[in-house]
């Protein structure tokens, strides 16, 4: 057997190998069975990508293969997975390549990644550690469901499937978990998003909020509106978005 | 001595739940005798898995297989994470934990995957040290899983079984026996699959796991779950449950996930060896 360096070295000399874009020959061989190091590199980039290509399969295919190996190998040389959770991994290769996305000739690019990534991340997001909740009323915070993503993105990536002929926007979506836990997006207009993005966390009632943004917004609050804020409030409250009010 | 928590825990043969075969299992629930969770996929996590991990816990009785505290890490742990899990495993009312002898990451950095540590002093230490710590802050029976690896650690294989049967006396520790592993390495680095398993102390063995895997064009054989099991390793099944008695056994499944009458057919097969097994032992 080779001489071993300490645990603690020969460990990060492992990930190394895994991990570095081209590692050498004497990087291997410092692990001692450089021959079946080699077999560890290709099972733990060949798993690794696998659930990057399931969270971001429209963007994959953007980009074609050689251009999203790149992004991967990129990533994995320059700032490797820190999550143990497995579902995470692919919230730190976006990370990590928004930069380059955001410079491709197609600007929709960033906002396709962004938005697949959104809607992998709501079908798994913890959705319960949320206060005890009772009928919606205009005199308590409101409690939304944790499962809810708000992205602004330029282009309607959340809308072509098979083609990239999007149209330009700004587009504001909310993205949320269904019952039958699927991601569901939905466009809101900007005061609705200003509505929505309010009514997340704090301690002010929701009167206060709705007051406060069409202040913001020098929106009137008058029957048009009243009308329009019952109809998305009964509307968030069918789709579980809106759990009711802090009891 | 296995504790009397440890010893009531159903004896047979038990299914890993996968995400590709949860709901049809859970819809049909047949019979098997318990299902095994990975703690990492329902921590921090709501939706499907959530609503999956709660039918499974009104119908089966559950164990936990951790994918990530990795016995062989040099780096300390993550407290957060210890702190999670401790109270999952209460949730699930687990009565032992188990994880793996390997190393999977280093300094914060994860390889999701599970990689040899050296048969050595220093990894022994590191060991023992990391199991106790585990052990202390979960509050619960905690075992290791013995893993395939692929490079080799030592001159003599069986080097392995030795270094398990080190960490077991030192840290007064379980072992969860995966046979599909003592056989792979067996294949792989040139030794008695039988000697390995006559090595562990029988009392210190807890559950089982069996699996399939996938054997190379080179003839490197690799421990996919992705293969149904070979009749080596029901043999050496047969051979382990005749010299520790009747325990849990898993059998893993975790790619090429066949239909649920394939699995089953298998967990069948199990079930005539486990009996077979212990019937000549007086144990059935």
């Amino acid at each position: 057997m080779t001489t071993l360096p300490p645990l603690e070295e020969l460990q990060r000399n492992a990930l190394d190998t895994c991990f570095k874009r081209a590692p050498t020959d004497a990087d291997f061989e410092r692990l001692g069975d450089a021959k079946r190091w080699r077999v560890y590199r290709s099972m733990v980039r060949a798993r690794l990508r696998r659930v990057n290509e399931a969270a971001l399969p429209r963007t994959r295919r953007a980009l074609g293969d050689a251009a999203f190996g790149e992004l991967f190998s990129a990533w994995l040389d320059e700032a490797p997975p820190r999550t143990r959770y497995f579902r995470e991994v692919p919230m730190g290769l976006l990370e990590h390549a928004l930069p380059c996305l955001a410079q491709d000739e197609r600007p929709w690019l960033a906002d396709l990644a962004r938005y697949e990534l959104a809607t992998w991340r709501v079908k798994q997001l913890d959705d319960r550690e949320v206060p005890p909740t009772s009928d919606l009323s205009f005199d308590r915070p409101p409690v939304l469901t944790p499962a809810l993503e708000l992205l602004d993105v330029g282009w309607s990536v959340h809308r072509a499937r098979k083609t990239h002929d999007y149209r330009k926007g700004p587009f504001h979506l909310a993205i949320y978990r269904s019952r039958d836990h699927r991601a569901v997006t939905m466009e809101l207009n900007p005061l609705a998003r200003d509505l929505v993005k309010s009514w997340r966390g704090g301690d002010e009632p929701l009167t206060e909020r709705v007051r406060r943004v069409a202040e913001e917004r020098n929106t009137a609050i008058d029957q048009g509106f009243l009308e329009s804020l019952g109809a998305m409030l009964a509307d968030f409250l069918e789709r579980g978005i809106v759990l009711g009010s802090r009891a | 001595m296995l504790s009397a928590v440890t010893a009531s825990f159903p004896n047979g043969i038990g299914l890993g739940l996968r995400f590709d075969m949860a709901r049809r299992f859970l819809d049909e629930q047949p019979d098997v005798a318990f299902v095994e969770i990975h703690p990492e996929n329902y921590l921090r996590r709501g939706g499907l898995y959530r609503e999956l991990l709660d039918r499974t816990l009104q119908r089966y009785p559950v164990l936990t297989h951790g994918l990530t505290m990795c016995f062989g890490h040099s780096s300390p742990f993550d407290r957060d994470y210890l702190h999670d899990l401790k109270r999952f495993l209460r949730e699930v009312r687990t009565p032992w934990h188990s994880d793996h002898l390997c190393f999977g990451g280093a300094g914060g950095v994860f390889a999701h995957d599970l990689l040899p540590i050296p048969f050595t002093e220093e990894a022994l230490t590191t060991v023992v040290q990391r199991f106790t710590e585990a052990r202390d802050a979960l509050d619960v029976e905690l075992a290791f899983e013995n893993v395939s690896y692929y490079a080799a650690q030592s001159d003599d294989p069986l080097d392995e079984a030795r270094f398990c049967v080190e960490v077991l006396e030192r840290a007064d520790a379980k072992i969860m026996l995966d046979v599909n592993n003592v056989f792979v390495n067996s294949r792989n680095f040139g030794f008695d699959p039988r000697a390995w398993i006559d090595l562990i102390p029988p009392q210190r063995v807890v559950q089982m796991h069996v699996a399939g895997h996938l054997v190379r064009a080179d003839g490197l054989r690799i421990d996919t779950h992705g293969e149904p099991i070979p009749d080596g390793v029901y043999d050496l099944l047969e051979y382990t449950l005749r010299r520790v008695g009747p325990r849990p056994v898993l059998l893993e499944r975790d790619n090429n996930i066949p239909t649920l009458e394939e699995l089953l057919a298998e967990v069948r097969r199990l079930e005539a060896v486990y009996e077979r097994a212990l019937e000549t032992t007086g144990a059935a």
